[in-house]
């Protein structure tokens, strides 16, 4: 019951943080729950879980467009993320994310057909809060090291002989850093709400092709030098 | 003047830096083929070809014939049979497949000649056969050869 109590608690809170973005203010956010602050925002250590990455896609109806590339689609996306915070001095949190992605990329033109992609990633750094004694805005800067296999199915259409079909398995290795501001609410005195916006340089070191999305990274459009941001929300206990 | 001349300079240069990449047929390749037979042409096929619709050759009045053929990408050699009235010619045509991938292209093929055997066998009596890349940078007002090219001169 009181579990339940407090998922409803988030329910209401939910169209508030997705309005808030679009105003585009920072301001002081509640005072109802200020008393609280103190327990969550100055706990030792919290595991959070990303509440936001599979969303869009679902709402999209399991089928996005990648604008980029060869007009593929996105479908069965699905990103597992953990974050683990732990205080380590008065002003720093050391934050760790460890990360699962798999999805399917269909093309529509091209030589490739389809692209099977599973990937893992593991981000690790530190941050601090943007203003002395802030309790809700941090900055921080993560490192970040990812492994991600595309099953890359390619056909070469051959109209008179018939088309060449191949599949190949690519082991991507690459490494790269992430800072990123982070945004806190605090709806319970267990309960952390994050709204993290982050910013992605990523290099890959093996590996071939075009990677349309990179696990950990997102949509991206480079070769082996890729940028992409993001944002989403974190639930910390 | 001097202005004039560093505008002109400024404009131009960059065109002539900037040279494109032609990624190559990124499926079927096709040959170019030129050929001067005795008789006239009634068809041409390819063995393991599912459709002819791609077998058209011009006729060119002075030359005889000439076009572009599709090869197999399902194998190294591409066997054409040309139907004259009263016989069947045929060529058979060595090849290396490649399959790979780049940055500028992405996933691309591309065909080079064999790398030992002959080039090609055939009914004809003179046939000259040139290997080109079918992948290649381009430059405004330069011509690069792409692909393969085939002359067939049947005296």
């Amino acid at each position: 019951m009181k579990t339940l109590r407090k998922a409803l608690w988030m329910l209401l809170w939910l169209p508030y943080l997705l309005v808030h973005p679009v105003h585009g203010q920072v301001t002081e956010v509640d005072t109802t729950s200020k008393s609280t602050h103190a327990s969550q925002a100055g706990s030792k250590f919290s595991v959070g879980l990303d509440v936001f990455k599979n969303i869009p896609l679902w709402l999209q109806g399991n089928k996005a467009p990648i604008f980029i590339e060869d007009n593929g689609t996105q479908h069965d996306r699905l990103i597992l993320e953990v974050a683990l915070r732990k205080k380590i001095d008065e002003a720093h949190h050391a934050v760790a994310l460890l990360g699962y992605t798999q999805l399917d990329v269909i093309h529509s033109r091209g030589t490739q057909d389809r692209n099977q992609i599973k990937g893992w990633y593991i981000k690790g750094g530190k941050e601090r809060p943007m203003y002395e004694g802030g309790k809700q805005a941090h900055i921080g800067l993560l490192g970040m090291a990812t492994f991600c296999q595309y099953h890359t199915y390619l056909r070469y259409s051959g109209p008179t002989y018939g088309d060449y079909t191949e599949h190949r398995l690519i082991n991507n290795i690459g490494i790269g850093a992430e800072p990123y501001f982070a945004f806190d609410f605090f709806p319970d005195s267990r309960w952390m709400l994050r709204w993290v916006t982050r910013l992605n340089f990523h290099y890959r070191l093996f590996g071939e092709g075009y990677t349309p999305y990179y696990p950990g990274i997102g949509i991206t459009t480079g070769y082996n030098f890729t940028m992409s941001a993001g944002t989403t929300l974190q639930l910390h206990y | 003047m001097f202005k004039f001349l560093r505008a002109l300079i400024l404009l131009v240069l960059p065109w002539i830096m900037v040279s494109c990449y032609d990624c190559g047929p990124m499926g079927e390749p096709f040959v170019d083929i030129s050929l001067s037979p005795k008789n006239q042409l009634v068809r041409i096929s390819a063995l393991g070809a599912k459709t002819d619709s791609l077998f058209r050759l011009d006729t060119l009045s002075s030359f005889g014939y000439h076009g572009q053929l599709p090869i197999s990408l399902l194998q190294d050699s591409t066997t054409f049979l040309f139907y004259f009235p009263n016989h069947v010619d045929t060529l058979t045509l060595y090849y290396q497949r490649v399959f790979d991938e780049s940055k500028t292209c992405g996933y691309y093929n591309d065909i080079k000649a064999p790398v030992r055997g002959p080039s090609y066998r055939s009914t004809f009596p003179g046939v000259h056969v040139e290997y080109y890349p079918y992948q290649g940078s381009t430059a405004p007002g330069r011509y690069f050869p792409r692909g393969i090219h085939i002359n067939i001169q049947n005296q």
